[in-house]
């Protein structure tokens, strides 16, 4: 294994046996031109991929932004309905709401899928919300498999007055 | 890893909610439904219309109400009342040529004490009510009835007049206040349908942890949610 005059990791071609890479010292760097982290002494923090502000008054999260992502609402300004894609395996997200406003916030669910909150099966379809987004109120999401090639998601309150749609 | 938050024991929308929130006496009442979890160990989250919230932990279960000296006690409007528009009487009576009564000179209530209170006595016309301030800023404390049945209020806290008494009558009249009968009590202990708030796990200090200082006290009813502690 050499690191090339170009900058690239190679592995010896006169090599026939594997090669490990030892104490390497990354110093940031960057993956397909997107920084990957932010680098101080000792430490390589990550950057969550799909940190997303969606305050439109309707939204579809994707794939991405439910693998691992968090879902605010900075500057939250009207009404917001986020739908919610099926729920699929390794899904997980947090929203967590960081603008305070007169507004309702509401995760959907895609058509009338189930979600379970806080141990609970919910109505099929029906939205979770806060009538008044409020700083610090949070949800998180867990796709649980609930058969050969089905999920469903795991709702639990983290804080605030979230309510299911009545 | 995903690790998941505290488990929610209890969800839902309390009605008639009673809140002490003052420092050292803070807990909740007419809540039955909350009491099977005062054990030390779970967190309550409170939230008025508008999202605002106290937290704290839900301490020891209410073992039966018990109640303060009436801040009414020795009632004389003659002394320490002042009385707009209209005049006083005597210790117990004034009267009015408009919307109005007779205000304590001095704060009598403190902030953030929950209060039970009640008013007896007879009026010439109109409708009596204890309120917590003059004019427009004050509101209702407890039932307008004139004979007694009373009722709960937490005290705001103070930007202006609000931790005064107020005994307004909505039109021209001679109200006589029956000073037996008539309080106005700080509540020291829940019932056992309350239980005390503590400000720790385990803890023993009768505080919330944390109150919105715009918190809307004496709402009709309120969102809680309860979570097991860590």
């Amino acid at each position: 294994m050499a690191i090339r005059t170009d900058g690239n990791i190679r592995k010896d071609p006169n090599s026939s046996t594997n090669q490990d890479i030892n104490t390497p010292d990354i110093d940031g760097g960057t993956i397909d031109s997107a920084t990957i982290g932010a680098t101080t002494a000792g430490t390589l923090r990550s950057l969550l991929d799909e940190d997303a502000e969606i305050v439109t008054a309707n939204a579809t999260l994707t794939a991405n932004q439910c693998s691992g992502g968090l879902i605010s609402n900075y500057n939250q300004s009207l009404d917001c309905t986020v739908t919610v894609p099926t729920a699929f395996a390794g899904g997980n997200f947090i929203v967590a709401l960081s603008t305070a406003v007169a507004n309702y916030y509401r995760l959907d669910p895609t058509g009338t899928e189930v979600w379970v909150w806080d141990g609970v099966a919910q109505a099929g379809g029906k939205y979770i919300g806060i009538a008044n987004a409020t700083v610090g109120a949070a949800l998180q999401f867990i796709a649980v498999q609930t058969g050969a090639s089905a999920w469903t998601w795991h709702v639990y309150t983290v804080s605030g007055a979230w309510q299911i749609e009545g | 890893m995903i690790l998941l938050p505290q488990k929610v024991a209890y969800r839902g929308t309390i009605s008639g909610l009673r809140i002490s929130s003052v420092d050292g006496t803070a807990f909740m009442d007419n809540c039955a439904a909350l009491v099977p979890y005062a054990d030390g160990s779970h967190l309550v989250e409170i939230y008025d219309a508008s999202g605002r919230m106290l937290r704290g932990y839900l301490g020891a279960p209410g073992t039966g109400e018990t109640l303060g000296v009436s801040v009414l006690a020795g009632l004389n409007f003659s002394s320490g009342w002042i009385v707009s528009p209209g005049s006083i009487i005597d210790a117990d009576s004034y009267s009015t040529t408009a919307t109005g009564g007779v205000q304590s000179i001095a704060d009598l209530l403190v902030a953030l004490t929950l209060y039970k209170g009640a008013l007896v006595g007879a009026t010439s016309a109109g409708t009596v009510t204890i309120r917590d301030a003059l004019g427009g800023t004050g509101y209702a404390l407890f039932a307008s009835d004139l004979i007694g049945t009373p009722g709960y209020s937490t005290a705001r806290v103070k930007t202006s007049n609000e931790l005064r008494i107020y005994i307004r009558n909505s039109q021209a009249a001679t109200t006589d206040v029956t000073a037996a009968g008539t309080y106005v009590t700080p509540v020291l202990t829940p019932s056992t349908d309350g239980c005390t708030i503590v400000s720790a796990k385990g803890g023993t200090t009768e505080n919330f942890a944390y109150k919105d200082a715009s918190f809307t006290y004496n709402a009709a009813s309120y969102y809680c949610l309860i979570k097991r502690a860590r």
